[in-house]
């Protein structure tokens, strides 16, 4: 028996001999803390009882096991609770806002700079720059650039004509309903570039040829565009939809340091889910509901990839 | 067929330049960024688009050949006189020093700030002659002190100084108070010297007046002290509350044997030699009465310059301030949105037989008088210069300990890629060129990790590393501290290097994959052992992909706000952990926080700059088919 | 290829190199002095400066200790301190808000004082309101002594009142004569210097929101929740009854809905510019109120005419709200003779603490201070002792925290929208009217929230609930 496991290991020992620091340490930090999270979720850690680490004790009254779960989606009285229905209802609207605006405005782009011919390289690397600053440094700026009175947006706003003399009037971009666009427009202009360069590989990876060929058979651009264009970007196109969904819905370092220099709460609109969980785990140091709302929400994403992987494995397939 | 030509070109003109438009919008927001940290913070806060600031602050209105000698509290100096037709600036200079306090004396203007030290200006020509930095004052202090302390003046609040130039000496202090003398400078040696307080001085001074036949007066918040110039001593002092009116004391004048003492809403001519008020007059009681901001006394007459306008007391008698309501030029409106600049008339000079007036909002009026005022003439001050503030980024380093986040996160950044690049590349390697059972699982495994949020890891590891601390410590094993991860180097960078591993087994197995098959058996048939095979050929061929790799990694932990925040102390913060500590306390110095996103992104950008061609190569090595 | 491993030699060689280097401001080591920490937050202009001039004294008294000061705002603050706490890496001494107190002491972490308390003289050196957070509900030892304490006088315009013709004594000695004053100020239609004045101004949903609230609430006898933590006033009617009295204010016009948009800062902007009679505020205004125009001061109408008095008194008497921040040690501490040295010396040396409260402009939490000239012969300043007598301070339960920020600021920011009538003051009845219904209803939510939070607090930690049994029986005694 242990022959049988043996000879395979033996067999190709070099090859598990270089997997196995890599081995080892995903176990250690990624696949045991997993199985830990899980555990803590089931458990009543809150800060009282932080030092008792994993032998707090079980979440038992009412629900039984599973108190925690229930809670953060159902009792309204948690803190928790109180704001996380909006946060995810908040992150659903963000990342479909971004990443679909990113695709568009990253095709757009890189259809363009696929004009430049060999000038790609440089317009590409040029118009990669937003994707290169950090996160929070961007939510840092446009913390200060969506300020009401003195931000460099409402004062362009004023310069154009469109907002009036009276400061007073002028929109709040980082408090009430319009939060939301404060969070989203920065975090569109950091994306698209990312969605730029991965269709322009694509693009550059098309026959050279075709374009012409489907010409002469009498195709017009928007056929052209259609039929052609767009099959054969799906490749890169899944990708940069892959990454803005998973990055989005992570998305952390911009809303956090976007509200009073990462001190403040996007509110009602702007509240995303990771800054939420954080707040409420490392702060509010309320760990078995963290744990729980961490869970769930990796479960999900596993879910959101999953059905992301049906729809486009056919084109995965032709990356390799 | 020309014309064709001409289409073509005129058609990629035009995608040209709307590419170039898109790039420069792309950009703007970086643009905005680093040019706001290079603007004054009060432009930043009054929402200006370019450098329109309103002028600084007037604090000093000096009479000089039949015009006045203008300083503001930002080290502009505007030579302004009377000419036929009106008023005339005729010399300016912007010195860009803060907090200034100035001093005439014949044909020198000296100058003192808490940032360059005492400067002394030709009154004509405007020019610096001669400059003591405040790195000498403190040398000279440290001289006559060796064991004192120097206090950390902060040159950007307003510390309000003083000086006065007497015969050949120049007396100078600060209004903080930890300032610990008053600064002596000889016009003749050049030297500096100082008198400390509680030694020389009985406490503390904030400022000066001539008395003449060489004394000097200074006022300080406990009373005034007598000084004789020659031989330097005290001569007389007088205190608060004993001989002098109880009140703090904001302005003071000399008249004939007494001393103006203007408080909030009252002034007091006190005699000094008979040690009494003899005199006590009150704003308060007229209609537009306020707080006196500014006073100066000609023959007949003293002048007090108020929020509320200029009003004149007949010298010797009188204590009812007279209304004149010719002045309502002089009452300036308090600006809108700005609480901090003292609104009313700031400086008043009698110069020429005429009596000058600066209001707060950089007005400059002249008048008669006979009788009561008449204003003859107005105008306003030229605008502050703009420039260019480098020393933003020089304050940033000031208040926060930049230099610290910058180290750590460098050698956060280099240990973590280092690391993972190398345990990723063995894996890489043999998911890309061996064959053996559950490659394809393990392949899978390391790609499922990347959707997974980095809290479902930092919530157990977290619990974990405080566990290892605990028993740690209590088993005494590793001494009394026992094993520190939370906000030592280990814990971070081990958790980052594994973190990052599948990402950069992903990328390099790319790599490998990319190179000829035959690479090794090439290497192998020419005497190599399997493993130099792939130390001494295989490695090398991929080393674009390791630079990739690294790069990648690199940026990532240097924007990595969540696990920093969490795991790094004091010692170990890094800088996106840095900016957000200190972010909070400067939220209203937008310059500062420009500035040290500009200082963050910087580094990134250019090593994106410098390897764009590799990171972009890359990033999609499936996609990309060159 | 040699280069490879060279480059890697090279950059952990270049690595360990930089981790040796030390940063500019870390004092150098090895000159047998006792380096300590002390984490404090932004309380006045300047703070580290101000800080280091307080601790020149010390240092020159302690010549073998050396403090290294460090500022933290506030935001960042409850993290960077919970997170040493748990962690055992952080400063030695420590700045913490009063509601911080219980809830970081639950996590332990913090060192024991009780000997230190008996060697500066125990509790009765501070003043009495501040002193129940030094040994919170659930502790078992004492774990921070008091610094500063934040109380709020009603500021007030002299001129204003005088054009009227009230006097100031009679307005404000309790609600019914406090809310006639401004009835007479408003049907008055006072305009000074060109300026309508309202007679009363109240900021919107900001962090002071339930502050605001809370004297209306005791003082009519109500409250939130009793001082053992473990049962739930707020939906009483005496409670309902004191913040009814409180909307009165919106209900009457007496206070502008506009500024509900405002924060607390520029609605104190707005007393300063002259356009509201009263304001009420934490004492360090006056700090601003009273400096001369050449240092920085002002010269508004609100400046030039304004004096400070007790806030009226409610049916069941003054009580107000009282704030401040302890200073505690961290037990993970490596210098804990030293530590002490310094929490005792800036909660109870009396120049200290003088110089402190006379810089920010808080009150003194050690009684002796009320004694010196700069609070007697001030007739603004001397009656902050009796704003620190007349105060309630909250329960120190650790759960406090939790439910001001959580469930009370939130809906008493809902239900001053239903005051305003409407989401920031928009829309709503224009004769001010609002529902009484909707506000006992918010009311009652939040009381029933408090009560399920509580339950579950102490059911978290079977300590908790055990000591809770012990301190009632106590109080049955």
């Amino acid at each position: 028996m242990i022959g049988r496991i043996w000879r395979p290991i033996r067999q190709h020992r070099v090859a598990w001999g270089f997997l196995l620091p890599a081995i080892l340490g995903m176990v250690l930090v990624h696949f045991l803390p997993l199985v830990q999270l899980v555990g803590i979720s089931f458990l009543d850690s809150r800060r009282t009882n932080l030092g008792l680490g994993l032998s707090a004790p079980a979440v038992g009254e009412g629900a039984g096991i599973l108190g925690n779960y229930l809670s953060i989606f159902s009792e309204a009285s948690d803190p928790f609770h109180l704001g996380l229905v909006d946060a995810v209802v908040n992150t659903a609207i963000f990342t479909l806002v971004v990443t679909f605006a990113s695709i568009a405005l990253g095709l757009a782009g890189a259809l363009l700079v696929e004009r430049m011919g060999r000038w790609r390289g440089f317009w590409r690397a040029l118009l990669m720059t937003p994707w290169i600053v950090p996160a929070y440094v961007v939510g840092l700026i446009w913390g200060v650039f969506w300020q009401q009175d003195s931000g460099v947006v409402n004062n362009s706003l004023h310069a154009l004509g469109i907002l009036g003399e009276d400061r007073s009037t002028w929109p709040m971009w980082l408090s009430g309903s319009l939060t939301r666009w404060a969070v989203i427009l920065p975090a569109i202009w950091r994306e698209w570039p990312y969605a730029l360069l991965l269709f322009s590989l694509g693009l550059q990876s098309v026959p050279p040829g075709i374009h012409e060929a489907a010409q002469l058979d009498g195709a017009g651009p928007w056929t052209r565009f259609r039929f052609l264009t767009v099959p054969l970007l799906m490749p890169a196109g899944s990708l940069v939809l892959l990454h803005g969904l998973v990055y989005n819905i992570y998305s952390f370092n911009l809303p956090l340091m976007l509200f009073g220099a990462g001190s403040g709460n996007g509110g009602r609109q702007g509240d995303l889910l990771m800054p939420i969980i954080f707040r409420n785990t490392f702060q509010r140091w309320d760990f078995g509901r963290g744990a729980a709302a961490t869970v769930v929400l990796t479960v999900g994403m596993f879910l959101v990839v999953a059905l992301w992987y049906r729809v486009f494995r056919s084109d995965l397939e032709r990356i390799r | 067929m020309r014309f064709g030509s001409w289409r073509r070109r005129g058609s990629k003109l035009f995608w040209t330049g709307l590419l170039a438009v898109i790039a420069l919008l792309n950009l703007l927001p970086i643009l905005w960024m680093v040019f706001s940290s290079l603007k004054d913070n009060r432009d930043l806060q009054a929402g200006s688009l370019g450098f329109s600031r309103s002028q600084s602050r007037l604090v000093a209105m000096l009479p000089r050949r039949e015009g006045v000698l203008v300083g503001t509290t930002n080290g502009d100096i505007h030579l302004i006189r009377l000419e036929s037709h009106g008023l005339v600036v005729r010399g300016t200079r912007s010195l860009d020093i803060f907090a200034a306090a100035y001093s005439l004396q014949e044909e020198t203007l000296w100058v003192l700030s808490g940032q360059d030290g005492i400067l002394q200006v030709d009154a004509s020509s405007l020019s610096e002659r001669q400059r003591w930095p405040m790195s000498r004052i403190r040398q000279a202090f440290l001289e006559r002190l060796p064991n004192g302390t120097w206090p950390d003046l902060d040159p950007v609040a307003v510390e309000a100084s003083s000086i006065l130039a007497v015969g050949d000496q120049v007396f100078a202090t600060f209004r903080s108070k930890a300032f610990p003398g008053v600064i002596v400078l000889d016009r003749k040696s050049g030297g500096i010297r100082f008198l400390v307080f509680g030694q020389e001085l009985p406490f503390a001074i904030d400022q000066f007046l001539d008395l003449g036949r060489g004394r000097v007066a200074m006022v300080g918040d406990k009373g005034v002290v007598l000084w004789q110039t020659a031989p330097a001593r005290t001569a007389d002092q007088f205190l608060w509350g004993q001989d002098l009116p109880a009140e703090r004391v904001a302005l003071v004048v000399a008249l004939d044997d007494s001393l103006l003492l203007c408080q909030r809403e009252r002034a007091d001519v006190y005699s000094l030699p008979g040690r009494k008020v003899v005199r006590t007059i009150d704003t308060a009681s007229g209609l537009r009465g306020g707080r006196i901001l500014a006073v100066t006394a000609d023959d007949r007459r003293i002048w007090f310059g108020t929020a509320g306008g200029i009003y004149g007391v007949d010298r010797r008698a009188g204590t009812q301030i007279e209304d004149d309501d010719s002045l309502q030029l002089l009452a300036p409106e308090h600006p809108e949105g700005n609480p901090w600049m003292a609104s009313g008339v700031l400086g008043v000079a009698y110069s020429g037989g005429r009596l000058w007036m600066g209001g707060s909002q950089g007005e400059i009026a002249m008048g008669k008088i006979s009788g009561s005022l008449e204003v003859e003439r107005d105008g306003r001050l030229p605008e502050g210069k703009r420039t260019l503030r480098f020393e933003n980024f020089r304050d940033l380093w000031q208040k926060m300990d930049f230099g610290s986040y910058l180290r750590n996160s460098l050698i956060i950044s280099l240990g973590v890629t280092v690391l993972s690049v190398a345990l990723a590349l063995f894996s890489a390697y043999a998911l890309a060129r061996l064959r053996f059972p559950g490659k394809e699982a393990f392949s899978l495994m390391s790609l499922a990790t990347q959707a997974i949020p980095g809290v479902a890891f930092l919530i157990p590891l977290f619990m974990t590393f405080l566990w290892i601390q605990k028993y740690s410590r209590e088993s005494g094993w590793f001494g009394d501290r026992g094993v520190q991860l939370v906000g030592a180097w280990w814990g971070v960078i081990l958790l980052y290097a594994v973190f990052f591993v599948p990402f950069s087994i992903w990328i390099l197995r790319a790599f490998f994959q990319a190179l000829p098959k035959d690479l090794e058996a090439a290497a192998q048939l020419d005497g190599c052992s399997r493993w130099a095979a792939f130390w001494k050929v295989a490695v090398p061929a991929v080393r674009p992909g390791i630079v990739v790799t690294g790069v990648y990694v690199f940026l990532s932990v240097w924007d990595e706000l969540l696990f920093a925040w969490v795991l790094t102390a004091e010692k170990t913060y890094t800088v996106p952990v840095g900016i957000r500590l200190f972010a909070g306390n400067y939220q209203t110095r937008f310059d500062l926080m420009m500035a040290a996103a500009t200082v963050a992104t910087l580094p990134v950008l250019v090593l994106f700059f410098l390897l764009q061609r590799r990171i972009v190569a890359g990033i999609a090595p499936g996609l990309s088919r060159r | 290829m040699r280069k490879l491993p060279m480059l890697i030699l090279g950059v952990f060689l270049g690595v360990g190199a930089l981790m040796g280097c030390k940063s500019r401001d870390v004092v150098p080591e090895g000159d047998g002095k006792t380096r300590l920490r002390l984490w404090a937050m932004p309380n006045t202009d300047g703070p580290k400066d101000v800080l280091e001039q307080i601790l020149g004294r010390f240092r020159a008294q302690n010549p073998d200790i050396e403090v290294e000061v460090e500022i933290i705002d506030w935001g960042a603050a409850w993290d960077k301190i919970t997170t040493a706490v748990s962690s055992g890496a952080g400063a030695d001494v420590f700045q913490l808000g009063t509601t911080w107190t219980s809830s970081v002491t639950a996590m332990g972490g913090l060192l024991p004082l009780d000997g230190l308390l008996q060697r500066v003289g125990g509790d009765t050196i501070f003043v009495s309101s501040a002193r129940s957070y030094m040994k919170p509900i659930y502790a078992d030892s004492i774990t921070s002594f008091p610094w500063f304490v934040d109380v709020r006088p009603m500021f007030y315009r002299t001129d204003v009142l005088a054009k009227v013709g009230i006097r100031p004594e009679a307005m404000f000695a309790d609600w019914d004569s406090y809310m006639a004053g401004l009835r007479k100020i408003k049907a008055a239609r006072v305009t000074l210097e060109g300026q309508r004045v309202e007679p009363l101004g109240i900021a919107g949903k900001d962090w002071n929101v339930f502050h605001n609230f809370y004297p209306w609430i005791v003082g009519n006898g109500g409250g939130i929740i009793n001082d053992l933590g473990d049962s739930v006033l707020l939906d009483d009617e005496k409670s309902i009854q004191g913040v009814l009295s409180y909307l009165r204010f919106f209900r009457e016009g007496l206070a502008p809905r506009a500024y509900l948009e405002k924060g607390a800062a520029q609605v104190s902007h707005e007393f300063d510019e002259g356009r509201i009679a009263i304001w009420q505020e934490t004492s360090s205004k006056l700090v601003y109120l009273e400096r001369p125009v050449r240092e920085g001061g002002d010269n508004s109408p609100g400046a030039k005419h304004f004096a400070a008095v007790l806030p009226p008194a409610g049916p069941a008497g003054r009580k107000l709200f009282i704030g401040g921040s302890n200073l505690a040690i961290f037990k993970s501490t490596r210098h804990r003779e030293a530590a002490e040295k310094l929490l005792a010396f800036l909660t109870t040396d009396s120049v200290a603490v003088l110089t402190f409260c006379k810089i920010s402009g808080f009150a003194p939490a050690l009684e002796k201070t009320f004694q010196d000239p700069y609070y007697q012969e001030n007739p603004n300043r001397v009656l902050f002792r009796d704003l620190v007598l007349s105060s309630k301070p909250y329960p120190a339960v650790p759960y406090w925290g939790d439910i001001e920020t959580v469930i009370l600021n939130k809906h008493f920011g809902n239900i001053l929208d239903i005051a305003a009538g409407g989401p920031q003051g928009k829309g709503g009845a224009s004769d001010g009217s609002f529902s009484e219904q909707e506000v006992r209803k918010e009311l009652k939510t939040a009381a029933d929230q408090i009560r399920a939070l509580i339950q579950r607090e102490i059911q978290s930690n079977p300590a908790n609930a055990a000591r809770l049994a012990g301190l009632r029986q106590k109080d049955d005694r």
